[in-house]
């Protein structure tokens, strides 16, 4: 551990990454007490004026201060990447960690299932369930969560598989460790470095699929602030305010390439093997 | 797997909240004669594995149903907008494997020098950036500012360009990652060397010798990429307004219009599993190492 942190604070783009998901993590946390405009607050006289010092990334189509929905979507943006990401940790860790302990047909079944869904892209994943679930910014986090479940299981079962051969495991059982015991306390706290680099780079990726969801008009809806959703009246009205596609689009770059650098940076530190360029 | 596919496909329709015929009569009361008539129309007063077998034969015969929004047959929907996703999907995959093999080479040749960390710096960018974003900023700049090229519809090839150019972009920054690291762990061996000293031309070192191994583990990430660019497809589709499946079928999940959604799965899935197929059999013809039984 301690030679895997040496690592990890010498790699700049550890640096950059932790700077832009901190920034964010701060933005969400204080910025909307700071910004006193309210988000949804409409003003017909005021509607697509360009960036000025009382309106600092210009307003929409309602009037509405686009620094302020920025300032409030990044709450979102945090609540949607935990959430969908949670879904994948919870229930593809869980398969993981049982198909790769039980094995037998428990691991046949649920494997067979995670190959059959693993040969789709996630967004298409993501869209079949939402067609079945509807549309909305709680079912799109569901859907992409969902859609994540079958990478976390295959992955989760690999390093559990990897775990189970060790001695210690074996010593637990023979000391009489109940499976749950052994399951939780041993194998539990030994895979998570790579659940860690998982969940980092599962973050950018649920983003840039919410973000995608909301602004064809499946996910976040009117008048939510969601970064994606903003970016479809920025499509309206290309001609007539262009600086509507800047900011939401420029916010979900920055925080999707902090995730990145984040995750890429811990998947190296961990894995010096496995080191991409 | 075909199998797992009609069903997971044809369980979809069970698993939809609310009732259809609420959804086609947009939910204005109707007695119940014109009810249990419009049930009956859509096979929904049979159980459920009877509803199966019925969808299998309908699907044997070629017949998806009808879209409950524009009363046609969900077969002529697919049919008119299938070639065009082909298209534009064929078009932003050439366009990806050709700035991503022509980059990444050059990062990998020029290593640790400007070249390499501008393209490695565009790379990272690159896989940070939403396609939808950037079909946005292409739009706005060859389309509104210069007034260079369509950006709506497809009426001729130039309604390709730049929807293609988005995707390809994109998906470029994985596929430049893959070869430039590929490229180095090959160049740094044994019989790259030996054909060095052997006083062969550089270039030809190069493109024959290092290239045809560095491409193995770049052919597995252009193999991952072809599920991206359909569902990527889907979402530039919007963009661009562009007439393809993945644009009638966000129609469709707004509308509720379940035959629909169900005929685009469908036929989605069964173009993934053919896509990978493909990738598997290039996959032997690139590897001599690979055989099939």
């Amino acid at each position: 551990m301690k030679g895997t942190l040496g690592r990890l604070i010498r790699v700049p783009s550890f640096w950059i990454g932790a700077v832009l998901v901190g920034l964010l993590v701060l933005v969400a946390l204080v910025g909307p007490a700071l910004t006193p405009g309210d988000p949804y607050a409409m003003n017909v006289r005021q509607r697509l004026q360009p960036p000025s010092p009382e309106h600092w990334l210009g307003t929409d189509e309602f009037g509405r201060d686009v620094f302020t929905r920025i300032v409030h979507g990044s709450r979102l943006t945090l609540r949607i990447g935990f959430v969908s990401v949670g879904i994948a940790l919870v229930v593809g860790g869980l398969m993981g960690v049982l198909a790769g302990f039980l094995g037998g047909w428990f691991d046949v079944v649920v494997m067979g299932l995670v190959d059959v869904l693993l040969a789709f892209p996630a967004i298409l994943l993501a869209l079949a369930i939402i067609a079945v679930l509807g549309p909305g910014l709680t079912n799109t986090m569901i859907a992409v969560g969902i859609a994540a479940v079958p990478g976390f299981a295959r992955v989760v079962r690999a390093a559990t598989l990897d775990v189970k051969e060790r001695v210690f495991v074996e010593a637990a059982r023979a000391l009489g460790g109940s499976s749950a015991h052994v399951m939780r306390r041993h194998i539990g706290t030994n895979i998570v470095s790579p659940v860690v680099v998982l969940v980092t780079l599962q973050f950018p990726i649920a983003l840039l699929s919410s973000a995608a969801l909301g602004f064809v008009g499946l996910g976040a809806q009117p008048p939510e602030p969601e970064w994606g959703a903003m970016l479809v009246s920025a499509r309206d009205y290309l001609r007539r305010a262009p600086w509507l596609v800047n900011a939401p689009g420029i916010a979900i770059v920055l925080t999707v390439l902090g995730f990145n650098l984040l995750g890429n940076a811990l998947r190296d530190a961990y894995d010096p093997t496995q080191r991409h360029a | 797997m075909l199998f797992a596919i009609t069903v997971l496909v044809f369980l979809m329709q069970v698993l939809l909240p609310g009732d259809p015929v609420d959804i086609m009569t947009l939910g204005q009361p109707v007695d119940a004669a014109t009810r249990a008539g419009l049930r009956r129309e859509l096979g929904l007063d049979l159980p459920v594995h009877e509803q199966y077998l019925s969808y299998l034969g309908g699907l044997v015969r070629g017949d998806l149903g009808r879209s409950v929004r524009t009363r046609r047959p969900v077969m002529e929907e697919i049919r008119t907008r299938y070639p065009n996703t082909l298209r534009l999907a064929a078009a932003s995959m050439a366009i990806a494997i050709l700035i991503g093999v022509l980059t990444g080479v050059l990062a990998a040749v020029y290593r640790d020098t400007l070249i390499d960390l501008v393209v490695s710096t565009l790379a990272t960018l690159g896989l940070s950036v939403p396609a939808f974003w950037l079909g946005l900023i292409l739009i706005f700049q060859f389309g509104v500012t210069w007034q260079l090229l369509p950006v709506m519809g497809f009426d001729s090839w130039r309604h390709l360009i730049l929807p293609a150019s988005t995707l390809g972009l994109i998906l470029a920054a994985a596929i430049s990652r893959m070869v430039r690291s590929s490229l180095l762990d090959v160049l740094r061996l044994d019989y790259v060397r030996t054909a060095k000293a052997k006083g062969l031309n550089a270039q030809h070192v190069l493109w024959r010798h290092a290239m045809a191994n560095a491409l193995i583990p770049v052919i597995t990430i252009v193999g991952l990429q072809v599920g991206a660019v359909l569902g990527g497809a889907f979402i530039i589709e919007v963009v661009f307004a562009f007439p393809g499946i993945g644009e009638l079928a966000i129609r469709a999940i707004q509308y509720r219009d379940f035959p629909l959604i169900q005929g685009v799965t469908l036929v989605v899935a069964l173009t993934t599993v053919a896509a990978n197929l493909l990738v598997d059999v290039l996959y032997g013809v690139v590897n001599p190492q690979i055989q099939f039984s």
